[in-house]
């Protein structure tokens, strides 16, 4: 094809000497390792294609560097990047390859529609051979959920380090954005993904399971899901027809030369396996458009003089994540997505809050809100079937058997796409948050909490949920993401569909981080007080040492527990506490609600 | 006749393309599933036996490195208390720890359970097998989900995205994209069989956000190797790491495309001078460690201990010289000083212009003036801060104005304020 057969075999021998380090024990060679091996080997073939772009100009400060990402296309050097890497202000444009070489380029071209600028790297003196590049791939074939890379030039690893940062994710959806960042303002159909993205991998690549082109990333992202995104290449080809119309989109059927059928298989059949498992899974996704009274969203009133930001209280104004999960009509989602902002979960606020149901065929019908389970963060709505109409739905599996390390995917309802988006990873760990609740490392953000969460068995094992807002341990994307487990799900259900709400213990300690450790110390030690812990409220910060609470003397962690625990909503809890050598006085009332 | 043979090509075309394609669309995708089970299958029984190891230290994490109960952690998490008692996740107890030593500048810390025996542990693995696109586990406890008493850590699958970064405090680490987030902090990262590669400690975000977007570092196991001796002889106090000597100063763009760090200026009289650095001096090499420029230069040698004897070489006038000498001491960082009258914990930047903001009293002076954490306060009364900045505000009194300018980093670019701020009547 476009690489020498010689280059493509050093790759392989390159990845098989990865032989040793997975510690292939025996010499058998597991299925993990073999996958292994097949993303080394891709990542080894494409990176010396991926460069540094760095922007100079009268307009640019020196101590400020305005980087990006580059990718190479063409033995000639024709480079793609992004305006973001090179803004208009630019007026010279240097390219630093992984192997430290540093070359001049030129300005080609720049395409509006796409926001991609292409460059021509010119040669050093006397370099003879031609530049490495990359294939571009037919990404009018790309489906959500395929294996994907990200490769680039975050907080300069290539300029700064001679490393190509690389990522492995999936193309977590795709659908038309209106960008909400500042800086790109794309407008059109974006290949999402949840492999990392981050400031100065703007401009390069997002390359299929082959190591061909999917994509240029930008800094476009949609506001419920704040994820990656990548303008697909046929936009691109599109948009520089001209410059672009001898280099060909390869098939994704065509595979990687030299390929390892086996490690091939491993590394993409995950990401396969889950998009064939999850497919009752997405016709059963529904999106709710939820509409809430103004008067449910808390207004914070500052003092004269308190100049404190506001927090943010606002939700994306976006359609959220449900899943059928009943054919008479009964759609589960997360109570976040359902909930007054002010807190108040009477019935006579749950009827000012409007939820319209758009199902996957494009249906449009009004949902009933029946009940919640508080500490599961689970809602169950209601709509009525259309006479004469059979509704696609996912049953809750009885038994999801979720074992640490199994794959799961996450389904999400896409805000203007034809498929929902779907994130994937592993089970990080059960029972956690009091029980019941499963904590994975698929991205959760606020477009698909309340959605489906499948195994490659098919099964609908959870909803996503947990997601908060201005919560220092639920953020979106953070990998620490939960659902509610299936079979828990199942036990209250039936309350659920009664219109019953499930209220969940209090838990005020949770938000506060106290050294549960320290042997020679006089009481509890504040190490980590989280914002709207109980610790933020009784204005304790880091390193304070309660000495004493309600009349308790030198408390220690377990105690400290026990104090709050016995004390109900509403009470005041006096605290005596010692911030650099001082003893000062603190009094701090008990929330009504569970504060998280 | 023409229309017999355009109808031969068409499906002798077919024929060719479907030669090799040996199954049918359900047949392929049984198989995909059936691959992506045995691949789950072998995850989880790696997973099950990954977390034996793993100890739940203060505010973050820890791993057991030996059945004798060694234990590594980060200094931030760690290092500045003398006694722990930590949990043992393989053990199902806990185990009073002392701290044998500690590493501010490298941000480990090594601690020794007391009374410890046939303790599950981690063995180091190769750094040098090690390859970018290989994949990882993070194990640990971000955001102190565990509860306290019994509960598992939290573990998560990803890539090693890049090797040798410098990025803050640490000068050779491991980038990947595993999950990372508060918490996680001293935890291990291990290959996917099990062996232990890095102490996962910092991570750098997207959106300023206090959570993973997707790059994590951890301290690399060669530059772990290399401290744990000293570690262990410490008595409960730092290990010191080496630094560029005095006096040398190398050229930090990277504009020029010289693949080495290049000797800029030598002050007269210096150790640099004295070990024979000079102006022009292109280093190469570290030992066998390629120099590709300054920054791994200082990444190399900053991953030594203090004392170690280096070997670099230069190309000087076209020839290559050796220069060997021990490491000089690499000074600490200072500790955080509070400012009672703001209400604020202030330490030096790292860059030396300011004074970064790292806590602030809710409801104290400075929180309802608009400061926030992580705020960089360049300018005190217009000057910069000087030795005895910190009297000099304990010395203000009711109705005495402060002004104060402040240096905050929005979502895209730096911007600096000037906060007048009144000291109110008590």
């Amino acid at each position: 094809m476009n690489w020498s057969l010689m280059r493509q075999s050093a790759a392989i021998i390159l990845a098989c000497g990865v032989f040793s380090l997975a510690g292939a024990e025996g010499g058998k060679l597991t299925l993990l390792n073999q996958m292994q091996i097949r993303h080394v080997a891709i990542h080894e073939q494409v990176t010396p294609a991926v460069v540094e772009v760095q922007s100079f100009g009268d307009k640019i400060r020196v101590d400020r560097p305005c980087y990006g990402t580059g990718v190479v296309i063409s033995a000639e050097g024709l480079v793609l990047t992004s305006i973001t890497a090179v803004p208009d202000v630019a007026t010279t444009v240097k390219v630093t390859f992984p192997n430290g070489q540093i070359h001049n380029a030129e300005f080609v071209a720049y395409d509006p529609t796409t926001e991609v600028r292409l460059l021509r790297v010119l040669k050093l003196e006397g370099m003879s051979r031609k530049f490495d590049f990359v294939e571009l791939a037919d990404s009018t074939q790309t489906r959500v959920g395929e294996l994907a890379y990200t490769a680039g030039n975050p907080f300069q690893t290539i300029g700064r380090d001679r490393q190509v940062a690389w990522s492995i994710g999936t193309v977590s959806g795709i659908y038309s954005i209106e960008s909400a960042d500042e800086w790109a303002k794309y407008k059109g159909l974006v290949f999402e993904t949840d492999a990392a993205v981050n400031p100065g991998s703007d401009g390069g690549p997002l390359f299929d399971s082959n190591g061909r082109l999917l994509g240029i990333l930008s800094l476009a992202y949609c506001e419920s899901r704040w994820l990656g995104s990548a303008i697909p290449i046929h936009f691109v080809k599109k948009g520089l027809e001209k410059q672009l119309a001898a280099i060909p989109m390869i098939d994704p059927k065509v595979p990687f030369k030299g390929d390892s059928a086996d490690g091939a298989r491993a590394a993409r059949d995950v990401m396969e396996g889950l998009s064939i498992s999850s497919r009752t899974a997405q016709a059963a996704m529904v999106k709710l458009i939820v509409q809430r009274p103004v008067s449910s969203v808390p207004k914070t009133v500052r003092a004269p003089g308190d100049k404190r930001p506001l927090p943010n209280n606002n939700r994306p104004n976006t359609p959220v994540s449900g899943v059928l999960f009943d054919p008479a009509g009964y759609i589960l989602t997360s109570a976040f997505n359902v909930e007054n902002d002010d807190g108040d979960d009477s019935d006579e606020a749950k009827n000012l809050v409007k939820i319209t149901v758009v199902l996957s065929n494009g249906m449009k019908l009004p949902a009933k809100q029946l009940g919640r389970h508080n500490g599961q963060d689970v809602a169950v709505l209601k709509i009525d079937v259309p006479p004469k109409t059979t509704l696609p739905f996912i049953p809750l599996a009885r038994d999801p058997e979720l074992v640490l390390g199994r794959y799961i995917t996450v389904l999400g309802a896409s805000e203007d796409g034809a498929v929902p988006t779907r994130t994937m990873g592993i089970v990080s760990a059960v029972d956690r948050l009091d029980g019941g609740v499963v904590q994975t490392d698929a991205l959760i953000n606020y477009g698909n909490a309340g959605g489906a969460v499948v195994d490659l068995r098919g099964r609908l094992v959870g909803i996503a949920s947990q997601l908060k807002l201005n919560s220092d341990w639920s953020q979106p994307n953070s990998g620490v993401g939960f659902f509610a487990q299936s079979d828990k799900i199942l036990a209250y259900m039936d309350d659920l569909k009664m219109a019953l709400d499930i209220r969940k213990p209090l838990r005020d300690d949770r938000g506060t981080h106290v050294e549960a450790n320290a042997y020679d110390l006089q009481g509890v030690k504040v190490d980590q007080r989280l914002t709207g812990s109980l610790a933020w409220e009784a204005n304790l910060i880091d390193d304070d040492v309660i000495v004493a609470i309600d009349g308790m003397d030198t408390p220690n962690p377990l105690t400290l527990v026990q104090v709050l625990k016995a004390h109900a909503p509403g009470d005041s809890l006096d605290i005596t506490f010692v911030r650099n050598g001082k003893t000062r006085y603190s009094q701090v009332k008990m929330p009504e609600k569970a504060k998280k | 006749m023409m229309s017999k043979r355009c109808f031969c090509v068409p499906l002798i075309v077919c024929v060719l393309l479907s030669a090799g394609r040996i199954c049918t669309a359900g047949e392929a995708e049984t198989a995909a599933l059936s691959m992506a089970l045995k691949v789950e299958s072998e995850l989880t029984s790696v997973i099950a036996r990954a977390s034996n190891a793993f100890a739940f230290v203060g505010l973050g994490s820890g791993v057991v490195i030996s059945p004798d109960g060694y234990i590594l952690s980060n200094h931030h998490v760690a290092g500045e208390r003398k006694q722990w008692t930590v949990r043992i996740y393989g053990t199902a107890r806990f185990f009073v720890c002392d701290l044998v030593g500690t590493d501010p500048v490298g941000d480990l810390c090594l601690l020794k359970a007391r009374n410890a025996e046939n303790l599950p542990f981690v063995e180091a693995g190769d750094i040098f097998a090690l390859k970018v696109g290989q994949q990882c586990l993070t194990i640990g406890d971000p955001f102190k989900l565990a509860d306290p008493w019994d509960a598992p850590p939290s573990v998560s699958i990803g890539t090693i995205s890049a090797l040798h970064r410098f990025q803050q405090n640490y000068c050779d680490a491991i980038q990947t994209d595993a999950a990372i987030n508060p918490g996680n902090s001293g935890g291990p990262l291990v290959t996917l069989d099990g062996k232990l590669i890095g102490i996962t400690g910092q991570i750098m975000s997207r959106f300023l956000a206090k959570a993973n977007t997707g790059i994590g570092y951890a301290i690399p196991i060669d530059q772990i190797n290399r401290f744990i001796p000293l570690l262990k002889k410490a008595e409960g106090k730092f290990v010191y790491h080496g630094t560029i000597p005095d006096g040398v100063v190398f050229t930090q763009s990277s504009i020029d495309d010289v693949q080495a760090a290049v000797v800029e200026s030598v002050e007269p009289g210096s150790e640099g001078e004295l070990l024979d650095f000079q102006k022009g001096d292109k280093v190469l090499r570290v030992d066998d460690r390629p120099v590709l420029n300054y920054w791994r230069l200082r990444g190399i040698i900053q991953s030594y201990p203090e004392g170690t004897k280096v070997s670099l070489v230069v190309v000087r006038r076209g020839k290559e010289v050796p220069i060997n000498f021990a490491l000089p001491r690499m000074p600490l960082p200072p500790a955080p000083a509070y400012v009672e009258v703001l209400g604020i914990k202030v330490v030096p930047t790292a860059a030396g212009d300011g004074l970064l903001i790292k806590s602030l009293v809710i409801g104290g002076l400075a929180d309802r003036s608009g400061l926030l954490k992580d705020d960089v306060i360049l300018k005190i009364g217009g000057k910069q801060p000087v030795a005895n900045w910190q009297e000099a505000l304990q010395a203000k009194r009711p109705g005495d104005q402060i002004s104060l300018d402040v240096r905050r980093r929005t979502a895209t670019a730096y911007v600096v304020q000037t906060h007048t701020i009144t000291i109110p009547a008590r």
